[in-house]
């Protein structure tokens, strides 16, 4: 990979809750058109990471690169303008709105054709057109999350960071979040991915990192850790017979 | 039954403009979480800028108007700047101060700086007297009918900015989930310094509707319309913009009919009495969350 296609360069960061110490000299990049995934358990400091960049929590030390550009000390507004959204832990949908102002209000920052933006989204996702005057707090948990992607890519993002898409959702609804993923990066969306299902992770990503209580302990492609002893036992226990 | 129709209609106007004040108290507690105690008192002191303007220019209706809205927006836009620490660190308590110290601050400017500290009154032109219009034995000032019509003009005005453009939707965001809202890259401060602007042209226009159907102001008309305003929040359960139009308009006729009927002014104790006991029985207030 070269450093031409680099897409977030993070380097060195640390972030601190008060006194505790929630991330500890994190590094990790992500280039164009790549999964990266990051595992751990609850509470490592995957979610941390992802508000970093997004100047939700500021580091107190290191960068934070986007594109060639320092952002860490930019306001959120400006990183989302810049091409980078998140999609938090259980989708962040709001649900008194209906479906359709949840997808307008993903594109508050995009200066393209609005109307074209919003059909490719409703191509993506049938079920959303049919239902787009429907309040979104009337959705199940996989459609829900089915609107937090749609509205992510809304403002035609340069880095799509998600934060635990799979969680609390049906195995079945879980595998075609994975495949929403997969077919993303077929396109070239360039993708960061905070799960605690290490397996599925591992499977679609071209790079992955460990974490563990705040730091990086492993990193490497989704293969290598998927065959790696360690990994094995730690996260993919009850998976990996499978 | 001439007393009651006159009486009726002259109470929902006053519910109307009512319900216009409720509408920017709610806004601005959905948006910046603020109960903004001292808002009445700026929006009367609009009211005393358009009296300041039309005694300078020997009642001309159009300046005075203009003084009105403009001072609504800036003493909106002038006095957001002062909550947004408050906002940002969720510190309600304070902002709470703040407000009250603003609206104490404003009730201080107009009795000593305007008119010897005497309640104010507007000319008759811009009451439109004389001009009414007559229904058999019901007479409507057209004062009055003005003001009803855009007082409903401004709510609709209102709900459709809300729910139909991008700002509104901005406004709506912030007030479900300040949270998710920065998430999608909304500026939360300027957001709240918007719902303040707005609140305070609504405010300016809502004055000169005051001064057209009252004629008069005095100081302390502030604090009795806040008052009002906080007794139709609790009764609609805060937030809820649906409750609070009704609760006004509600409050407005029975005001009117009290003081068609009943010796005394005795409209604040009715109205406080009856929000006390709902608020026994309901104590999330009659219409419940809602966005």
């Amino acid at each position: 990979m070269g450093q031409n296609n680099q897409i977030l360069k993070i380097e060195n960061i640390s972030i601190y809750y008060g006194h505790i110490c929630a991330v500890r000299n994190v590094s990790l990049s992500a280039h164009q058109a790549e999964i990266v995934g990051l595992i751990g358990a609850n509470g490592a400091g995957k979610s941390t990471v992802l508000k970093a960049v997004l100047g939700l929590q500021r580091s107190r030390t290191g960068f934070i690169q986007f594109m060639g550009r320092d952002i860490a000390k930019m306001s959120t507004e400006n990183i989302v303008a810049s091409g980078i959204v998140y999609v938090p832990e259980g989708g962040g949908v709001l649900p008194f709105m209906t479906i359709l102002e949840n997808l307008l209000l993903g594109a508050i920052h995009f200066k393209g054709n609005l109307h074209e933006r919003l059909s490719k989204v409703f191509e993506r996702f049938p079920i959303l057109k049919e239902r787009q005057n429907q309040q979104a707090g009337t959705l199940s948990g996989g459609e829900r999350q089915m609107v937090a992607i749609g509205r992510a890519l809304m403002s035609a993002p340069k880095l799509l960071m998600l934060d635990e898409p799979s969680l609390g959702l049906a195995p079945k609804v879980v595998t075609g979040v994975f495949e929403v993923i997969l077919n993303l990066q077929k396109e070239g969306y360039t993708i960061l991915l905070s799960e605690q299902n290490a397996k599925k992770t591992l499977l679609c990503a071209n790079q992955a990192y460990v974490f563990q209580t705040g730091e990086i302990v492993l990193n490497g492609t989704g293969q290598e850790l998927l065959t790696n002893p360690n990994i094995q036992q730690a996260y993919l226990g009850g998976y990996s017979e499978k | 039954m001439e007393v009651f129709i006159a009486q009726l209609i002259s109470g929902i106007k006053l519910g109307t403009l009512y319900a216009v004040v409720v509408i920017c108290y709610n806004l601005l507690i959905l948006v910046t979480g603020i109960l903004h105690l001292g808002y009445a008192s700026l929006l009367v002191l609009s009211m005393y800028a358009a009296w300041f303007v039309l005694n300078a220019t020997n009642n001309n209706l159009i300046l005075g108007m203009m003084a009105a809205i403009a001072s609504g927006v800036v003493l909106g836009a002038i006095t957001a700047p002062l909550f947004l620490p408050f906002i940002k660190r969720r510190a309600m308590l304070e902002a709470l101060v703040v407000s009250l110290a603003l609206g104490i601050i404003s009730s201080d400017i107009m009795s000593h700086w305007f008119n010897l500290g005497l309640p104010i009154a507007f000319p008759p032109s811009l009451q439109m007297e004389g001009r009414s219009i007559q229904w058999g034995l019901t007479i409507i000032r057209m004062g009055e009918l003005v003001t009803l019509l855009v007082s409903v003009l401004i709510v609709i005005a209102f709900l459709y900015f809300l729910n139909k453009t991008k700002q509104g939707r901005i406004l709506r965001a912030v007030a479900q989930d300040t949270e998710v809202a920065r998430i999608l890259g909304i500026s939360v401060p300027k957001t709240a310094i918007l719902s303040f602007a707005l609140a305070g042209l609504i405010g300016g226009i809502t004055a000169i509707l005051f001064a057209m159907s009252t004629g008069t102001a005095s100081s302390i008309l502030g604090d009795s319309l806040s008052i009002k305003a906080l007794a139709v929040l609790f009764l609609a359960s805060i937030g809820n913009l649906k409750g609070g139009l009704i609760c006004s308009i509600i409050l407005g006729v029975v005001e009117s009919l009290a003081m068609g009927y009943l010796p005394g002014d005795w409209t604040n104790a009715i109205a406080f009495s009856v929000v006390v006991i709902i608020l026994l029985f309901k104590p999330e207030g009659l219409f419940g969350e809602q966005h």
